[in-house]
């Protein structure tokens, strides 16, 4: 990985570039603020150690100018600095600092703080290409908008009310909302294994057809559960996969793919079928216009206990007009991935059955 | 006023050779360039008090101070920071005692050097 050292001492360069070098790093110096600020618009660094004290731009002004800076992957920013004391830690902080680095620094110290910045780095090139990956699928899929990025909005809302209070407070935490949020957009993944002849059929499925359709979960949670037995230390995509299988899944029994029963649907997956649900029915579809926010709402009180988990659907009601900004905040982003729109002739089924396929 | 309590170590060699991961060229290399790079800090250091020019003399100071640390020149950094000190708390009577603990500093930096080099 390259990282950049903007430091105007020549003895410092020289050892941070050893004990860098050593740890398998590629070192790029600037000797002052604007060079470095040069080099860090070139997009080609990430990892970022500058001295406090620089001609021309100290190491605070290059911070805060690296926080300007829009539209472009994260900068992991550590200062190194001979200053001490609690102003200045806060000084530093305030201008986007991730950590500090103090002379005379320590070759340990420095690896065990490069390695926290490559570990939030990595975190977020996660989050992205899981998005990434989620929105490929969806690429298939000709009327979806900025479908996930509401899903997942959903969903957040959703784990974040049924953390406050009701009999799943003790279940969710703030890092399984954030899991939710995550991981919530690859629930229909496995659609990239249904054939183009039934996933973009305009006109109502057959039985046959629709049985192929139901393989997207069993595809779609084989698929991630291989990863995840790869990686057992990716914890996330196992909750990944257990949405991707039961997000379909009715309270009731009568979902598929397993006609799971109640609480035998892990939550994420019932908390994901309600999101999805309520996304598919105020969507225009080619086989029935958008529903208004009221009667998806009333749709899914229907489904109280039937199609969804109740507390599930209480938490919903608790959160109706939250609901209604996500939708308006989405409601003309149209995703860069949609492909073109299928004419086709509107089709009579709109009730909650065939809603979402 | 007091800005030096008490002298320090003037250089610690281990120090320096651990952060130099253990390799003595490293550290040889470090040194020569500190050796350089002091004399002509302290230099810019008089030139601007003289000229009273003491923003840069505290800048060269503090820059000074972080190599110094960095070298595990113990004595050296804290007379670096007395002088950055003083220039920043404006106390100009004290420039040139600091002053010249530094130029002393140095020699005694010098000369442990060849020390280590003689054994």
């Amino acid at each position: 990985m390259h990282v950049l050292v903007a430091e105007d001492d020549d003895v410092t360069v020289d050892l941070l570039t050893a004990a860098l070098e050593e740890f398998g790093y590629q070192v790029t110096v600037a000797v002052d603020g604007l060079e470095a600020l040069r080099l860090i618009r070139s997009g080609k660094f990430q990892l970022v150690i500058s001295d406090w004290e620089m001609p021309g731009l100290n190491g605070l002004e290059l911070c805060r100018r690296v926080r300007k800076r829009r539209g472009c992957s994260y900068t992991y920013f550590i200062l190194l600095t001979s200053h001490s004391g609690v102003n200045n830690v806060v000084q530093g902080l305030d201008a986007g600092a991730d950590d500090f680095l103090t002379k005379p620094f320590y070759p340990q110290e420095l690896r065990v703080r490069l390695a926290v910045g490559q570990r939030i780095l990595s975190m977020q090139s996660r989050d992205l290409i899981i998005f990434a990956l989620a929105k490929l699928a969806e690429s298939r899929d000709t009327e979806t908008g900025a479908h996930l990025e509401r899903i997942r909005e959903y969903c957040r809302l959703l784990g974040a009310e049924l953390s406050r209070s009701g009999p799943y407070a003790d279940q969710i935490d703030g890092d399984f909302v954030e899991l939710l949020y995550l991981t919530s957009p690859l629930h229909d993944i496995g659609k990239v294994g249904i054939p183009d002849q039934v996933l973009l059929k305009p006109g109502k499925l057959t039985p046959e057809e629709f049985s192929i359709m139901q393989q997207h979960t069993l595809i779609g949670a084989q698929t991630l559960a291989a990863v995840a037995e790869m990686n057992p230390q990716a914890g996330f995509l196992s909750m990944a996969r257990d949405i991707a299988l039961t997000h379909h899944e009715r309270f009731d029994g009568t979902g598929y793919p397993h006609h799971l029963v109640g609480s035998n649907i892990p939550l994420s997956g019932r908390i994901t079928a309600l999101a999805d649900v309520y996304d598919a029915l105020t969507s225009k579809r080619v086989y029935k216009p958008a529903f208004s926010h009221e009667t998806a709402t009333n749709m899914i009180v229907e489904g109280r206990g039937a199609h969804f988990d109740p507390v599930v659907v209480d938490a919903f009601l608790q959160l109706t007009d939250d609901f209604q900004l996500i939708r308006q905040r989405f409601e003309n982003t149209a995703s860069v991935f949609d492909g073109e729109r299928l004419k086709a002739d509107p089709m009579e089924e709109t009730s909650l059955a065939g809603v979402g396929k | 006023m007091a800005l030096v309590q008490h002298e320090s170590v003037v250089f610690d060699l281990w120090d320096l050779m651990n952060r130099c991961l253990g390799k003595p060229e490293l550290v040889t290399r470090v040194l020569k360039k500190f050796e350089v790079q002091l004399a002509g800090d302290l230099d810019r250091i008089s030139a601007a008090l003289n000229s009273e020019n003491y923003a840069v003399a505290r800048e060269v100071a503090h820059r000074l101070k972080g190599a110094a640390a960095n070298v595990a020149a113990h004595s050296l950094q804290e007379q670096a920071h007395a002088l950055e000190s003083a220039i920043q708390l404006g106390l100009e009577d004290q420039y040139g005692i600091v002053m010249h603990g530094l130029l002393r500093e140095q020699e005694r930096f010098v000369e442990a050097i060849k020390q280590i080099q003689l054994s």
